[in-house]
């Protein structure tokens, strides 16, 4: 009962997170949402882009003063950043006096909040200081190192600004969500003037902490310790399959689509869109959501899974022609989710289900036919077809690889340790 | 080799979808088709669109006298197309008794000479 009620002020107080920054921040509630979504795992890590005025910084304060209250610091692009200030600095009296090469680590290192202002102005060394900490949960400094405990990084950059430093698609992959805001409407404006006179400058001073960061932390204990339908986990890895998956391995090939996809019997399919794939974080930071949405409202279905890649997917995908990023994945996620219809309609788990208990030739003709329009249902069945050749059931010339010229790694290895 | 997980997804998506395998044959039961209401179509659309007829057809006058007009013609070209299969199938049964007379005189020729 006591556990029940405890857990019942967390959700309470998580909402009431998403209400206190509500009134303080006009607009963008969907992002808004993804935010406080994002927040209920360990080490989490949220990436806000917008153009510049928009409330990127603003947006960013607020949630790490909900969260953290005084404990945060931000560390900012536009400002000279050094090492000292970001990871760690030599304790000079213990140098000089014992010869002891002492580090203090930096308060960035040590704050539960942990904000990173105009990401796109931090200079190289800093940024792969910061990606070195959120790839291994840890600080290096003049060779002593030290663990970073559990935390919550916000930061934020406007893409369009012309004054940017480039940085690479692994350090954007740490991020669990790209979140983007959108500039206000008319009623909007109306809106933030209303706060702006309530508040002035304390804007974001008015911010209280909703709850302390070890009430947080059970709250992600609780979020990793629910568990998620099998359905769910298919449907989220195979999504993210869809926008990784290609017949012609565009992971390993010197060329990338489109040049790649002329003549491929998927032109037409999600991959032949998609220039560089998803990395297996995006399925990472796709459950850890549906398990955080599932803990705070009790459900969480493929229409919220669909709702959620939109926010996962943006910084991590990189596709052949970009008119309007989130349009455009939008798009491609509608098609995905009719894909997932066309899947249920032509029976593929059902055929998949009774051909991993034993060859049926029936069942096996049939699909056949889907995997023809389906590389991630292909991928499976050359595995089994690979099987079958080896136990005598088919011969090699009659299997998918060979009538439709399609090789898969374990495809390789089977051709190498076949008998010739 | 194959996660617990992955076989429980497939499981689920079975039961979901279950297929009737009968020896070599494999079948399944379309679900969710749209079922047939007691509204009123129209009868036209159903043609041209090829929109699905409810189990009541609506049409004005014209469209039923034009419809009417239609089987009439399609009837009366069916009687046309009749008695010219009629005509033909004499004609064929007269080729055919000229063509075995023909037949049997040369034999017959034939017969006489040897």
């Amino acid at each position: 009962m006591g556990l029940r009620m405890a857990e019942m002020t967390l959700k309470n107080g998580i909402e009431d997170l998403e209400r206190e920054i509500g009134l303080r921040f006009v607009g963008n509630e969907e992002a808004i949402h993804m935010l406080i979504l994002n927040q209920l795992h360990p080490l989490s890590t949220t990436l806000i882009r917008a153009p510049r005025g928009v409330g990127k910084s603003t947006l960013m304060l607020l949630m790490l003063k909900g969260l953290c209250g005084e404990d945060l610091v931000v560390v900012s692009g536009a400002s000279e950043v050094k090492r000292g200030e970001v990871v760690g600095r030599l304790h000079i009296p213990a140098l000089e006096r014992e010869g002891v090469e002492r580090v203090l680590w930096a308060a960035f290192v040590k704050a539960k909040g942990k904000g990173l202002d105009e990401v796109n102005r931090l200079n190289p060394y800093t940024t792969a200081n910061i990606h070195h900490l959120m790839q291994f949960g840890e600080v290096w400094a003049y060779g002593q190192r030290t663990r970073v405990e559990d935390y919550t990084l916000v930061a934020n950059e406007n893409p369009t600004d012309p004054t940017s430093f480039i940085h690479s698609p692994p350090f954007y992959d740490r991020f669990d969500v790209c979140i983007y805001l959108s500039s206000l409407t008319l009623s909007e404006k109306f809106r933030l003037q209303e706060l702006l006179d309530k508040y002035g400058d304390d804007l974001v001073e008015s911010m209280p902490q909703m709850f302390s960061f070890e009430e947080l932390a059970q709250a992600r204990r609780e979020v990793a310790e629910v568990e998620l339908a099998p359905d769910l986990i298919g449907y989220v890895n195979l999504l993210v399959r869809d926008f990784q998956a290609c017949i012609r391995e565009k992971e390993r090939s010197e060329i990338r689509p489109p040049s790649l996809c002329e003549g491929c019997h998927f032109i037409r399919d999600i991959c032949s869109s998609v220039r560089e794939s998803l990395s297996e974080r995006a399925t990472v930071a796709l459950i850890n959501l549906a398990k955080a949405s599932f803990w705070l409202y009790g459900k969480c279905d493929v229409d919220d899974i669909f709702r959620i890649a939109l926010w996962v997917l943006p910084h991590r995908v990189t596709l052949v022609r970009t008119r309007n990023l989130l349009n455009d994945l939008q798009d491609l996620l509608d098609r995905e989710r009719v894909k997932m219809e066309d899947r249920n309609l032509r029976r593929e788990w059902s055929l998949l289900n009774e051909l991993m208990k034993g060859f049926n030739s029936a069942a096996y003709r049939l699909a056949r036919d889907a995997a023809v329009e389906d590389i991630a249902f292909a991928e499976e069945m050359i595995r089994h077809e690979n099987k079958w050749v080896q136990e005598g059931i088919l011969r090699r010339e009659e299997t998918l690889t060979a009538q439709m010229g399609w090789k898969t790694p374990a495809q390789w290895k089977a051709l190498r340790h076949e008998p010739s | 080799m194959s996660s617990e997980k992955f076989r429980e997804f497939l499981e689920i998506q079975s039961r979901r979808s279950p297929l009737r395998i009968t020896g070599h044959r494999l079948s399944w039961e379309e679900r969710g088709e749209r079922p047939i209401t007691s509204e009123s179509s129209d009868f036209l659309e159903s043609v041209y669109l090829g929109k699905e007829l409810q189990s009541t057809v609506v049409m004005e006058h014209s469209v039923a006298a034009m419809l009417q007009q239609r089987l009439t013609e399609l009837e009366r070209d069916n009687e046309r197309l009749r008695k010219s299969v009629s005509r033909l199938k004499i004609a064929l049964g007269f080729v055919v008794a000229v063509a075995l007379i023909a037949l049997w005189t040369y034999s017959k020729a034939s017969f006489v000479w040897v």
